[in-house]
């Protein structure tokens, strides 16, 4: 038995180890070979050059990222989160919830450039609304909308029961409990439920191909407008080969720090939320 | 002796599978009633039949009438019955804010929004549970930070900010140290001055010690009821005086 739990510590604490070490190395990675790149220039200033993105920098990409995914949070976390409330606190008839849980499994079961064409022809073609942040934002949102429901879900199912039940002995009805008990008792989970879609959002390609992401664009300043996003555009620098791949490694390094930051801003925010809530 | 609740021909069900037969009994007004029986007998699913809340049981069922002051509980509008009949559970759960915003928490969906009356009201509540002394430097302390009993006697003053005339207690003493129980069992004493008691016990000793009428279930059927003296002490039933005795329990 004392070798066994030895091994099972042993097997851990070298697959902590390996994790870590796959991260670092990426990070690190990624930052020597990009990180030359990275100026304000970079940051601030739209593509350029010959072949597009070979000079200037990023800026309208990490903008429309920025658009697409906080669009497509918006669009697909409070289904989600209203889907949990309703599967947690409301649902009374059982086969409903199974219904609803097959048909979620089977979303996220679908492949993205699958979601993309249908968005595409959906959203673009059949409703007309172009190629735009909210079609692209549309096809993330249905992406990502299983993934922060199961999130919010296990959240609320680990409210302990008594709160729930307090409240309703208490008389009030079910919308002051979910919005007075429920909602703030776990909203550090369901923060980072949605920001985890969000950068689920963030990072993905295919469904915004065909129906928001270009390759120049400036900042979108409406939801109707095409724009650029950093995955397709790490894509295509990529794909031009050598001459701008320091530039693609810069690109990612962008990506990754600023979902790594967004990260650190939540959690900060929900630890002192939480604090100042207990006290009200 | 007036009576608080009347019960008749009372059933319930969990997905087809009965927990409570055919129970009728009165509650007296102002007087603590204790219900005691085995574990699985139905104490708890008649308590929840009290205030109707089996139904946010989605499988379970019930049927027969409780009637609260001469009134069909069938008829109260939910809200309101669960205003007229307080309820704490068995595990002390305080909402995870301050003790002050577990006190208003309440008064407020009831509409009292001056910060003057909730005050008043925090502390009238908090005095009647015995807790108030305890609590007064510090509300804004988080509820979740006082000990186990302490949380109970909140949960209690919580369930009288909306004024009950009913308070239905289930096994609040089973997860507290000896010390927290004999704290309540004082508490609820004082409390039946003013409000009406039914607390659903483990405890038989507990129940010798306060109560002024006992119920007794069996296998969800209503084996012997009456004054606390008698049906602890004296009972007619075999069941009962087999329970009482340890027999079974």
């Amino acid at each position: 038995m004392r070798i066994r739990g030895l091994l099972a510590r042993i097997w851990a604490g070298l697959s902590i180890l390996l994790v870590l070490a796959v991260i670092l190395f990426l990070f690190v990675f990624i930052f020597l070979r990009g990180g030359s790149v990275i100026t304000w220039d970079f940051l601030s200033q739209p593509p350029s050059g010959a072949v597009l993105g070979e000079e200037g920098g990023i800026l309208p990409a990490i903008t429309g990222s920025l658009a697409f995914t906080l669009t497509a949070t918006v669009l697909g976390g409070l289904p989600a989160i209203a889907t949990a409330l309703y599967l947690v606190f409301f649902c009374k008839s059982r086969r409903l919830g199974s219904l609803i849980h097959t048909i979620l499994q089977c979303i996220s079961g679908i492949p993205s450039i699958v979601l993309g064409l249908f968005a595409y022809s959906f959203f673009v073609r059949d409703l007309n609304w172009g190629r735009c942040v909210l079609s692209a934002s549309m096809a993330l949102a249905i992406m990502i909308l299983p993934f922060i429901e199961i999130h919010a879900e296990k959240a609320f199912r680990e409210i302990p029961r008594g709160f729930v039940e307090s409240s309703q002995a208490l008389g009030c009805a079910p919308y002051y409990t979910v919005f007075h008990v429920v909602l703030p008792s776990c909203r550090g989970e369901l923060i980072s439920g949605i920001l985890l879609g969000a950068c689920y959002a963030m990072g993905a390609t295919a469904p915004m191909i065909f129906t928001g992401a270009v390759a120049f664009a400036t900042s979108p300043k409406s939801l109707m407008q095409p724009a650029m996003a950093l995955p397709l555009h790490l894509y295509l620098l990529i794909a031009q080969g050598t001459t701008s791949l320091d530039r693609a490694y810069g690109t990612a390094f962008v990506m990754m720090a600023l979902i790594l930051v967004s990260n650190l801003l939540v959690m900060i925010y929900t630890e002192r939320s939480h604090r100042r809530w207990i006290q009200r | 002796m007036d009576t608080a609740l009347r019960i008749e021909n009372l059933s319930a069900s969990y997905d087809g599978k009965s927990a409570l037969e055919g129970v009728s009994l009165e509650i007296p007004k102002n007087r603590i009633t204790a219900v005691i029986g085995p574990s699985g007998c139905g104490k708890s699913t008649f308590l929840r039949c009290l205030n109707r809340f089996l139904q946010e049981d989605p499988g379970a069922q019930m049927s027969g009438s409780v009637e609260l002051f001469g009134e069909d509980t069938a008829k109260i509008p939910l809200e309101l019955l669960r205003r007229k009949i307080g309820m704490v559970f068995q595990i002390p759960s305080p909402f995870p804010f301050s003790i002050y915003r577990n006190m208003t928490y309440a008064p407020r969906y009831y509409g009292i929004r001056d910060r003057k009356k909730l005050d008043a009201l925090v502390e009238e509540k908090l005095k009647l549970a015995g807790l108030y002394d305890e609590v007064k430097d510090d509300l804004n302390r988080s509820a979740m930070k006082l000990s186990g009993g302490q949380q109970q006697r909140l949960c209690i003053a919580r369930a009288l900010t909306v004024d009950p005339d009913v308070l239905l207690l289930d096994e609040p003493c089973s997860a507290l140290d000896v010390r927290s129980s004999a704290v309540i069992e004082e508490l609820l004493t004082s409390l039946k001055q003013r409000y009406t008691i039914v607390i659903v016990t483990h405890n038989i000793p507990q129940a010798r010690r306060i109560a002024d009428e006992a119920v007794f279930l069996f296998n969800g059927r209503l084996t012997e009821w009456g004054s606390a003296e008698q049906v602890l002490r004296e009972p007619t039933q075999t069941e009962t005086r087999e329970f009482l005795s340890g027999v079974f329990g």
